[in-house]
């Protein structure tokens, strides 16, 4: 379809006056890729090979500015600090003649944009929350659904974008028994025989392997370690669901712990990263039964009882819903104590310090009804006394399932934002307090919040319906939109303040700004067509 | 015979555990028994033809014989066998790496061979049920070797020679509940595990109860039914292993075997035979050198402990409160010539010399006597009472025989104790309360661990003691235990546990700390390198 279709008679007329942009002839790209970053929006325009990013300025306006990126985007994300963005490009497929691009990786700063050819087109790309790495991969998918004939899934690549130094991309193999990568996870530094130092986790469907990032870039790099999950005795295969990871004691090189739940097992397998005879890594493996499958693991402390945290009781939780238990595996010993807890539960995310715990032991916050009936939240606090772990269960009931728990940036990290799962609302959840506000929407909203902590948007997706609500006064304003909305972010502005920029995805995109501190709809500035923003 | 003769605990277990190993000559015994004053009269080993439903005299000493293996522990490793999948993993106690070796079909019963010397490596040896052959394995700096010997097909038990030159594969017919009595297993497999000589299966008398070796590793006994067996190991001329004589132990009609007990120097010189019920000992030359005599004490002898070095045997009867001391090699040609003390004041049956052979303990497990005797035999013999706070099932002497562990009986609560008793010092003992029954016990000159354990309400731990302190630390344990032992070469001390992955813990006998391994074939798929 032209671009411009509807502008045809008009131009016509003008057709022999002169050349224009064969980015006229192309037909706008309708992307879902829209990124947030710190200071502004970015829509990739695939067709155009280009990220537009919408920047905030002093006076409320918009200014646009494009980055040339890879052909075929297939991922954009933002690093954690929100300062870069990533694209990942399939190039050209099949890639014939010259002029067609190969797969690329291109970086955009707010300073300028760096584009990296790759070997072979990526699908996947796992972010490090530090902000230094990244990692391209192929993302889990059905076989054939690959633009190249044949592809390697354990071919992957490691963006090292280390501080003060130019991005370097380093590929890397896994070694593979049959499996393709599911999940990667980096690190943050951990104490290991051999040195301090970051590892990326990568869940395939059947084993884990573990890619040493501090010799990345040595000639011979340290070996991956690859712990096998299936004992080879039978022809079913143990699938890692997720993981969680544990440093031990800060002083202690060789208690660094990693736990993998199983997909469909009743088994958590702890493995520590011991020393082996050699004094390099060795990871050692232990197993325990929960009961049932677990839904969400973590690691977690019993409290101190001395000034030193990590001689706490450390546990694996495990949340096994099916029996409405959370069980706390002793990592050393793989002695399990059960919880008993009132609903099933099937999510827990670690509060204490937003919930004030610390020296009496971890504070979890268990969410996600695995059940229609299910409803609330419940606190699982850990303590010790006597030398004896304990633990307590507060509830507190919602009478609505939860589906989704927003953080909230400081200095309001003491609150939740708790989405129900029948889109009647939400709740503010206050973890010091133990309080939960409820908030009613007319329909299912989107929320997000701002990266300064201080408000929560809500949104109803295709409809201008918006609310700004102040996390401090929990006042809900309501900022009434011209153009519907498809995603919304809350991004910093030029000059200071902060802005709303509210994305109507239909059609040639249009972009809405709304003050995000003095929120005034008749004060929003609508630029529509901003698909067309530099094309000459 | 009581005394635990190494570090190595010994399992009872009234089912098969996946990870079965054999034990060696010198593996402690323990068990899990009745409460004493049980009537089980004419069953049994111990059995006391004596009573009767109408004489409710004191039943039988009881013996607690091991009736099943453990993992065994070589210097620096840990071997476990699976027989599911045929293979053997191997455990580096220091480092806790798992690496799994393929036995043959079945693998069950596994012996750590004593080191030859330094560089030797580790070296176990393994039955394998299902193909009927052994495994030889040895790691060895790094590497593993392996070699198969075919055995005798009923072969569930293996002896191993103090040098760790020989290893001998019988079959233990207690271990096979049933059997018909026409099967004899008499077969032994004697295996020279350095290949200089062929493995040769020889056959022996009925139904062997105990095969051993003397201290030169030049002869090896089995104790069987028809008396005892006397194997060359080496005749010369590069010929395979021989069977040199067979020694009648005395005519005592069908089934008087399992009433007896049967006690063989290291020397391979003497048998010494006790029969329940009898007050003589029976003295018998094995070297083919004299005749058999009977010592006659004053009383059926309750029970019989024969020194480590063969110096001597001590003997009790129950009846009269005696203790009598039997020269070796000099109460054979005179048999009216031995020491006798009567241990007044206290009731007495059982005898457990210390590996040391300078002090033996002295109690009853027929009635529930909470007292321990001491008794000395050097320079002169002498006794010392210590009284203990529960009733006595087992006694485990240190191998110095400066401290003891005593088991007492499990109450009908379920729960167990142990005592911890000092033999050198004149001090009191200390009871410790468990948290269930006693299952396994290894005892060291420095420390000993007990584990506990109750299928019914799913608590098991391990005690680990210390001496001279006496100094306990309790450890919970995720599964029921079924061995213990100790691998001082990595400090720490292990119970392996009942697991379909396989399960053991280790503590690190310094800090204390406790490292549980579940899934050891699993563990053995750990890859790291650039080689699977």
């Amino acid at each position: 379809m032209k671009r411009f279709a509807y502008l045809l008679p008009f131009f016509a007329g003008l057709a022999a006056c002169g050349d224009r942009s064969a980015a006229w002839e192309d037909a706008p790209a309708t992307t879902s890729l829209t990124v947030g970053l710190a200071d502004r929006v970015v829509v990739i325009d695939d067709a155009l090979h280009r990220a537009l990013a919408i920047a905030p300025q002093a006076d409320g306006s918009a200014r646009f500015t494009t980055t040339t990126v890879g052909h075929t985007v297939t991922a954009a994300v933002a690093t954690a600090d929100r300062a870069r963005l990533l694209v990942l490009a399939a190039g050209d497929q099949p890639r014939k003649t010259n002029k067609d691009e190969p797969p690329s990786l291109a970086i955009l700063t707010a300073t300028g944009s760096q584009r990296f050819p790759l070997e072979s087109p990526h699908s996947g790309v796992a972010l490090d929350p530090e902000g230094r790495y990244a990692a391209l991969y192929a993302l889990p998918a059905a076989a054939g659904s690959t633009p190249n004939f044949v592809e390697n899934p354990n071919e992957i690549v490691i963006v090292d974008a280390a501080p003060g130094e130019a991005p370097r991309l380093v590929p890397h193999t896994l070694r593979s028994f049959g499996g393709r990568p599911q999940r990667l996870t980096f690190t943050a530094p951990l104490g290991l025989p051999g040195g301090t130092r970051r590892l990326l986790v990568v869940e395939t469907d059947r084993d884990i392997s573990l890619v040493d990032l501090a010799s990345i870039h040595d000639p011979t790099p340290r070996p991956d370690i690859t712990i096998r999950l299936t004992s080879g005795s039978s022809a079913t295969t143990a699938k890692p669901a997720g993981i969680a990871i544990d440093d031990g004691d800060p002083t202690v090189d060789d208690d660094a712990r990693i736990g993998v739940r199983l997909d469909n097992d009743a088994s958590v397998v702890l493995i520590t990263l011991s020393r082996g005879t050699n004094g390099e890594l060795q990871p050692t493996l232990n197993l325990a039964a929960v009961g049932g499958t677990p839904t969400d693991i973590a690691f977690v402390r019993a409290g101190a009882g001395s000034a030193d945290p990590t001689k706490a009781g450390l546990r694996l939780a495990a949340l096994v819903p099916g029996t409405r238990r959370a069980v706390l595996v002793d990592p050393a010993t793989s002695i399990t104590t059960d919880v008993s807890l009132p609903d099933a539960y099937s999510k827990l995310a670690l509060v204490t310090a937003e919930a004030g715990g610390g020296a009496g032991g971890d504070v979890a916050l268990l969410y996600g009804g695995y059940t229609s009936a299910s409803g609330g939240v419940a606190f699982l606090s850990l303590g010790k006394a006597s030398g004896e772990p304990y633990r307590s269960v507060e509830v507190l009931s919602l009478g609505s399932a939860i589906g989704s728990v927003l953080a909230v940036p400081a200095p309001n990290a003491n609150l939740k934002i708790l989405s129900q799962t029948n889109g009647a609302g939400f709740f503010v959840l206050d973890l010091a307090a133990r309080t939960a506000s409820p908030l009613q929407t007319r329909s299912a909203a989107s929320l997000l919040t701002a990266a300064d902590g201080s408000r929560l948007w809500a949104y109803q997706a295709r409809t201008g319906n918006l609310s700004r609500i102040g996390l401090d006064d929990l006042h809900p304003v309501s900022v009434p939109l011209e153009r519907p909305i498809d995603a919304a972010f809350d991004v910093a502005r030029v000059g200071g303040g902060r802005t709303l920029i509210a994305l109507d995805k239909s059609g040639l995109f249009a972009a809405t700004l709304v003050d995000a501190d003095r929120p005034d709809a008749t004060q929003a500035r609508t630029y529509p067509a901003i698909a067309l923003e530099g094309i000459q | 015979m009581h005394a635990p003769k190494s570090a190595l605990g010994l399992v009872l277990l009234a089912t098969s555990s996946i990870y079965a190993c054999g034990a060696s000559d010198s593996a402690t015994t323990f068990g899990a028994e009745a409460p004493s004053g049980a009537a089980d009269a004419g069953t049994g080993p111990s059995g006391n033809g004596g009573a009767s439903a109408v004489d409710a005299g004191p039943p039988p000493e009881k013996e607690i014989e091991s009736s099943f293996q453990a993992p065994v522990a070589t210097g620096n490793f840990v071997w476990v066998a699976n027989p599911a999948s045929g293979r053997v993993a191997y455990i580096d106690a220091k480092t806790l790496e798992v690496k799994v070796a393929f036995a043959g079909n079945g693998p069950t019963q596994i012996a750590a061979l004593p080191s030859t010397g330094a560089g030797s490596g580790d070296a176990t040896v393994v039955l394998n049920a299902l193909s009927h052959d052994a495994t030889l394995l040895r790691a060895k700096e790094g590497v593993l070797e392996r070699k198969t010997f075919a055995v005798g097909d009923d072969a569930n038990k293996w002896s191993v020679s103090k040098d760790g030159r020989w290893a001998i594969a019988w079959s233990d017919a207690s271990l096979v509940p049933g059997a018909a009595k026409s099967r004899g297993f008499q077969d032994l497999t004697v295996i020279d595990v350095t290949g200089a000589l062929p493995p040769q299966i020889l056959s022996v008398g009925y139904r062997p109860t105990a095969v051993g070796f003397d201290g030169a590793g030049k002869l090896a006994y089995a104790v069987t039914e028809d008396g005892v067996a006397l194997l060359e190991l080496s005749p010369g001329g590069g010929a395979a292993p021989r069977l040199v004589r067979n020694v009648p132990l005395g005519s005592d009609g069908p089934g008087a075997a399992t009433a007896r007990d049967v006690s063989v120097t290291p020397d391979l010189r003497f048998a010494f035979v006790r029969r329940t019920g009898d007050a003589k000992v029976g003295v018998v030359p094995l070297d083919g050198v004299g005749a058999a005599v009977d010592v006659t004490l004053d009383g059926p002898v309750t029970d019989l402990d024969l020194a480590e070095d063969g110096s001597k045997a001590v003997a009790v009867v129950r009846e009269t409160g005696k203790v009598f001391v039997l020269p070796v090699p000099a109460i054979a040609t005179k048999p009216l010539e031995f020491a006798s003390l009567p241990i007044t004041g206290e009731t007495v049956g059982s005898v457990s010399l210390a590996p040391a052979g300078d002090r033996a303990l002295l109690y009853t497990t027929a009635t529930p006597v909470e007292r321990l005797s001491v008794l000395s035999l050097a320079p002169a013999l002498s006794f010392r009472a210590l009284r203990l706070y529960a009733p006595v099932a087992a006694v485990f002497p240190a191998p110095a025989a400066a401290n003891a562990v005593v088991l007492h009986t499990t109450g009908s609560d379920g729960l167990g104790a142990f005592s911890l008793v000092p033999v050198a010092d004149t001090l009191p003992a200390k009871i410790v309360q468990m948290n269930a029954a006693p299952f396994a016990v290894s005892v060291r000159d420095d420390l000993a661990i007990v584990a506990e354990r109750n299928d019914t309400t799913r608590v098991y731990g391990a005690w680990i003691a210390r001496f001279p302190s006496f100094r306990t630390e309790h450890f919970p344990l995720a599964s029921a235990p079924l061995a213990v032992g100790v691998v001082p070469s990595a400090g720490r001390a292990f119970v392996s546990q009942m697991h379909p992955e396989g399960r053991i813990t280790f503590f690190d006998l310094a800090t204390g700390a406790a490292r549980t391994l579940t899934g050891f074939e699993l563990a053995s798929r750990v890859v790291t390198g650039g080689t699977p």
